[in-house]
């Protein structure tokens, strides 16, 4: 059984790109070990053939189009919403089945596409998540400014965790929307200060949460402390946050930050293939070693998490034919080591929840530690307020 | 009126780092008649070796300039008497080709060797800032800023009162009649490719102490505003870069006071249209340099 996967072996995305191949690695040699994917009444080894795609968005419909030609009908997505969205059209197109493991954007379930399934949590939970992390600490905010990139993942990302900052009641600083105008800075920019000069020193915000990914989260921790902008209570920068090469930029300016993560060791489901989560963390580690805060970069879990489902999928239907491995994946409920995978009629796994991590040191066991939801926080709370006054 | 002096003052010293990273660029162009598409891989080479020495040394970045300056000067002379060289009367086209091949080789080099993730170089100061009325002025790139006004400075002085700025001066104008004066042409182009990669190296080391860096994204990144910052300030001039950063830094950052998201980069942009048009030659640039360009 061969599996296709476009991945991003060189450009932006390489670092990504590697943990999302990896975990598709280690899936294969997982399933193998185990006997492979059966269907037919008969063992087949499981192959991912992967092909670079160079991180340009642009490169991944021709890459399912090989995968196509070649007649493989089954894919895995590559790394990132620009990428994914990209590869689940042609996806569409094609009649291929596209599972997506790396692309969070709202947008790509938005097409009606019948092919594409995404077993992470949607862009709208990002910020969200870390709104209800923030309500539960004490002192929990009143105000927040939002920060965001003005690519979609991102935008999608602010909208919705305005909504959830507005609905727990806080004031939204420089001014409601403010993340689509004002405090909307370029994609992968290493300059946000004009965000940071509307937000302003003369009334702090207690939160202020930065939608985007890395470069720009490094560059508000350095800029906030150029212009004086200055939150009472603590900073958060979603993806960044469980990003190696944040915490190494970062260092200690990183302590306290919070940030959103699509898993966590310390999550309680299981499944017969890969076992627990932290069985996944140990043989992930065991097999690559490349940890992103002692364990798996999430993106790795993500990789995993969507073989996984399809694996199951075709085992399922008991053939590899796509109309009956699509009729299984819709039908897949269970749960995994990456927590439960259902899709809704979108092709969303919509129930799954993220987690937030707080950094909460500079050596790799105590950087990355997992603060919300508390049952899985191991008795461990958030450094909070992050900012002393 | 606070925020606009502030995005200002900002945007000026933020300009600072972007001429010293495009002044070798500006140079080498200049001078070679070469786009040099590895400068913004020499630059980040440069990043490497402060992060190296920082690291392993804690020696601050400021400091290691001169380290760094001599490890890039060393790399970019034996890069332009090895390779550079073989196709310096080739069409623009070929010496395109074969920076830009350059500069994948050293990206991927450094890859190698740092992996992608991005790194940082942290100071104690680099990050705080001075206050003036309710302005704030960043250490980190007001010394960048500062660093920048005086390399500069010293190469007009190199350029202008040694020989061996004028022999280069002279290379760039008439390689031929520099030859027949007794001008070693190979070995000025090299010590010029050398002086310029100095230069981007240190800029690079700069960089890295206000701001994160990797081999990935920004070796084009900094050829892009390199490109511009030559365009827009001229070539031939060497106060060109200088003047070039300063204008790109303060256009991106008044533009992100007016407009939001990637359409504040447009203004730099529009800008740099809008001097074309009234000076083609960039701001400060003689006509004479840009002219030799075959594109």
């Amino acid at each position: 059984l061969v599996i296709g996967a476009p991945v991003s072996l060189e450009g932006a995305n390489v670092v990504t790109g590697q943990y999302t191949q990896h975990g598709y690695q280690y899936c294969a040699t997982v399933v193998n070990s185990k006997g492979g994917v059966t269907y037919g009444g008969q063992s087949h080894q499981l192959q991912i053939k992967t092909q670079d795609d160079q991180s340009v968005a642009t490169n991944d419909p021709g890459v399912l189009d090989q995968f196509n030609d070649s007649g493989i009908q089954f894919v895995l997505s590559p790394y990132g919403s620009a990428a994914t969205s990209a590869a689940a059209a042609e996806a569409e197109k094609n009649g291929q089945i596209l599972v997506d493991s790396n692309g969070a954007d709202l947008s790509i379930f938005s097409h009606g596409y019948q092919n594409t399934f995404g077993v992470l949590s949607p862009s709208s939970t990002y910020v969200t998540s870390i709104v209800q992390a923030l309500s539960a600490l004490n002192p929990a905010p009143r105000s927040v400014a939002i920060i965001a990139a003005s690519d979609g993942f991102s935008q999608t990302a602010a909208a919705a965790g305005q909504t959830a900052a507005q609905k727990a009641g806080w004031t939204i600083l420089p001014a409601p929307d403010a993340y689509k105008g004002s405090t909307k800075v370029a994609a992968n920019a290493q300059d946000v200060s004009s965000a940071l000069e509307a937000i302003g020193t003369s009334n702090p915000p207690d939160v202020i949460i930065i939608s985007a990914h890395v470069v720009e989260a490094e560059a508000m921790l350095k800029q906030t402390s150029e212009l004086g902008v200055k939150p009472k209570l603590g900073f958060a920068a979603t993806v960044a946050v469980p990003d190696l090469g944040f915490l190494q930029a970062a260092g200690k300016s990183g302590i306290g930050v919070l940030g959103s993560t699509q898993w966590v060791p310390q999550l309680t489901t299981s499944d017969n293939l890969f076992g627990s989560a932290k069985d996944f963390a140990t043989g992930y580690t065991n097999q690559f070693g490349d940890v992103v805060g002692g364990v798996p970069a999430y993106q790795a879990a993500d990789a995993t998490a969507a073989c996984l489902a399809l694996v199951r999928a075709i085992q399922a239907a008991n053939s590899t034919s796509v109309d009956a491995v699509r009729t299984a994946l819709k039908a897949l409920n269970f749960d995994s080591f990456y927590g439960h995978i259902q899709f809704d009629s979108t092709g969303i796994n919509a129930s799954k929840p993220m987690q937030v991590i707080q950094v909460q040191g500079t050596t790799t066991s105590e950087q990355l530690v997992t603060v919300y939801p508390s049952a899985l926080a191991a008795g461990k709370t958030a450094v909070w307020p992050a900012i002393q006054p | 009126v606070t925020q606009f002096l502030q995005a200002a003052v900002y945007g000026v010293v933020q300009g600072g780092v972007l001429a010293l990273v495009a002044v070798g660029f500006s140079l080498v162009w200049g001078v070679m008649n070469v786009i040099n598409l590895s400068h913004g891989a020499l630059a980040v080479t440069g990043a490497y070796v402060a992060w190296l020495l920082n690291t392993h040394f804690g020696i601050d970045p400021f400091l290691a300039t001169p380290i760094v300056g001599a490890t890039l000067f060393a790399l970019g002379y034996l890069i332009q008497r090895g390779l550079i060289n073989f196709v310096v009367n080739a069409p623009i086209f070929l010496t395109l080709l074969l920076t830009y091949g350059l500069s994948l080789v050293v990206v991927n080099l450094l890859q190698l060797l740092f992996t992608a993730n991005d790194r940082g170089i942290q100071t104690a100061y680099a990050s705080s800032s001075f206050v003036i009325g309710s302005v704030h002025i960043p250490y980190g790139r007001f010394f960048a800023f500062v660093f920048a006004v005086g390399v500069t400075l010293a190469l007009v002085a190199l350029m202008t009162r040694t020989r061996l700025g004028l022999a280069i001066s002279a290379t760039g104008m008439d390689r031929g009649a520099a030859r027949l004066m007794g001008i070693r042409a190979r070995h000025v182009y090299a010590v010029t490719f050398g002086i310029a990669a100095a230069l981007a190296g240190i800029g690079g080391a700069l960089f890295a102490t206000v701001n994160s860096f990797n081999p990935t994204t920004l070796p084009s990144e900094l050829v892009f505003d390199g490109f511009v910052v030559s365009v827009l300030g001229g070539l031939g001039n060497m106060y060109g870069a200088l003047l070039g950063g300063l204008v790109l830094g303060l256009a991106e950052s008044l533009g992100g006071l007016y407009l939001t998201g990637s359409w504040a980069q447009a203004i730099a942009m529009a800008v740099l249209v809008l001097t074309l048009l009234l000076r083609p030659s960039g701001l400060v640039g003689r006509s004479y340099f840009s002219s030799r360009v075959e594109v």
